[in-house]
């Protein structure tokens, strides 16, 4: 974490700087800087177990706590959004952000989910619990009730988050880190296993085979279908993925032994 | 009449299977092994169109072309023709719609780029 003297110059399009941040999500590097130390104090509560060294950004995030900096701003490659507190202007081709209004953790927050599934390289932003086992990780994917959240509280020394996953490929292998929603721990691990999860009255374990685990997955992925060259090279990420790492349906039951059924299919 | 893949679909073989995405439709395919072997044997775009062997292979052809997955040639080259092995019927396994984002991404309607939603550009 970086607080840096006032008068520090952005090296991107902005104005004068009082602060500056660097978060590593997933294996992406994040850069975030902004002129209001109250900013800079809810930002550190809410990604503090998220900084980093600085490194190679991929993504710039500008936070003003002034509404609407960019009004009749209007561009092809830009992505808008809002919610009450908050909006946040997104170039998708510089991989700059502003964010702006009061509520700057969740625009923030909000600005990562959108950029995420453009800026990874070879990687995927899933709906999923992960788990840690040593350097060993564990996604359990799955919609809305399949019991990533149970999982999480069932397990709360394992978990480093039970909403959102972000996993990355390089030489070495799959690694994931959970994406900072609240309550999630930073940190990355190897993935050694993927269960596709749904309550049970007891565990049972099956093995899902790779086509199967491709089409899992494709529903639980960011996709960012408006763009084809980037949907192809996410069906090429997650298709290597369920082809190279073991694949599960996983039913279990509120019972903490699910997780020696879990570490065991790594 | 021959038959070469859709540019805009990529896919990959998964054991006994080839998964096929249509990045028009988002919709992912799973073609079982005969289907798969159909697949493989066909050109991308650019290259010769493949020439279908036999009734069952011609049909699932025709089904991948209503799908929009394959495109017709105009007319048939003189490439290696379609085999399906062991004398299988082609078919698609099953079929699969991509989420834009996901069911539940946190950005709900009205927030600019919500679950399900075309992104709004400024």
């Amino acid at each position: 974490m970086v607080v840096s003297t006032p008068g520090y110059v952005s090296p991107h399009p902005s104005p004068l700087c009082s602060w500056e941040m660097n978060l590593q999500i997933g294996g992406v590097a994040v850069h975030l800087a902004g002129r209001s130390l109250q900013s800079w104090e809810a930002l550190l509560a809410r990604f503090g177990p998220f900084a980093a060294e600085a490194g190679l950004t991929s993504l710039h995030l500008q936070v003003e706590e002034e509404a609407s900096p960019w009004h009749g701003v209007t561009h092809d490659s830009f992505v808008t959004a809002s919610d009450a507190g908050w909006q946040l202007l997104l170039n998708l081709e510089a991989r700059h952000a502003l964010v702006a209004g009061p509520a700057v953790a969740e625009g923030v927050e909000a600005a990562l989910r959108l950029a995420l599934p453009y800026v990874l390289p070879d990687g995927l932003l899933l709906h999923a619990v992960l788990l840690r086992d040593g350097e060993r990780g564990f996604l359990g994917v799955g919609p809305s009730g399949c019991g990533k959240s149970t999982l999480a509280r069932l397990l709360p020394a394992h978990a480093l988050g039970d909403e959102l996953a972000v996993v990355n490929g390089s030489e070495s292998g799959w690694t994931a880190g959970s994406f900072p929603t609240s309550g999630a721990r930073g940190g990355a691990v190897t993935v050694a296993a993927i269960y596709f999860l749904r309550p049970a009255p007891r565990h049972q374990r099956r093995p899902v085979p790779p086509s199967r685990a491709a089409a899992l997955l494709a529903q639980q992925c960011h996709w960012p279908t408006d763009r084809p060259e980037l949907g192809r090279r996410r069906f090429d990420t997650l298709t290597r993925l369920a082809a190279s790492v073991p694949c599960w349906a996983l039913g279990f039951a509120r019972e903490k032994s699910v997780f020696q059924l879990i570490v065991g299919g790594g | 009449m021959g038959w070469r893949r859709a540019p805009h679909t990529a896919w990959r073989r998964l054991g006994q299977e080839v998964v096929v995405i249509d990045l028009q439709s988002n919709v992912m395919y799973g073609l079982d092994d005969a289907g798969g072997c159909v697949w493989e044997s066909l050109g991308e775009e650019g290259a010769a169109p493949s020439a279908p062997e036999g009734p069952a292979v011609a049909g699932f052809l025709e089904e991948l072309a209503q799908l929009g997955l394959v495109e017709g040639a105009g007319r048939a080259a003189p490439a290696t023709p379609v085999q399906s092995p062991a004398a299988a019927s082609p078919r698609i396994l099953w079929r699969e719609q991509v989420q834009r984002f996901g069911g539940s991404c946190g950005l709900r309607p009205g927030q600019g780029t919500p679950c399900g939603g075309k992104p709004v550009w400024s």
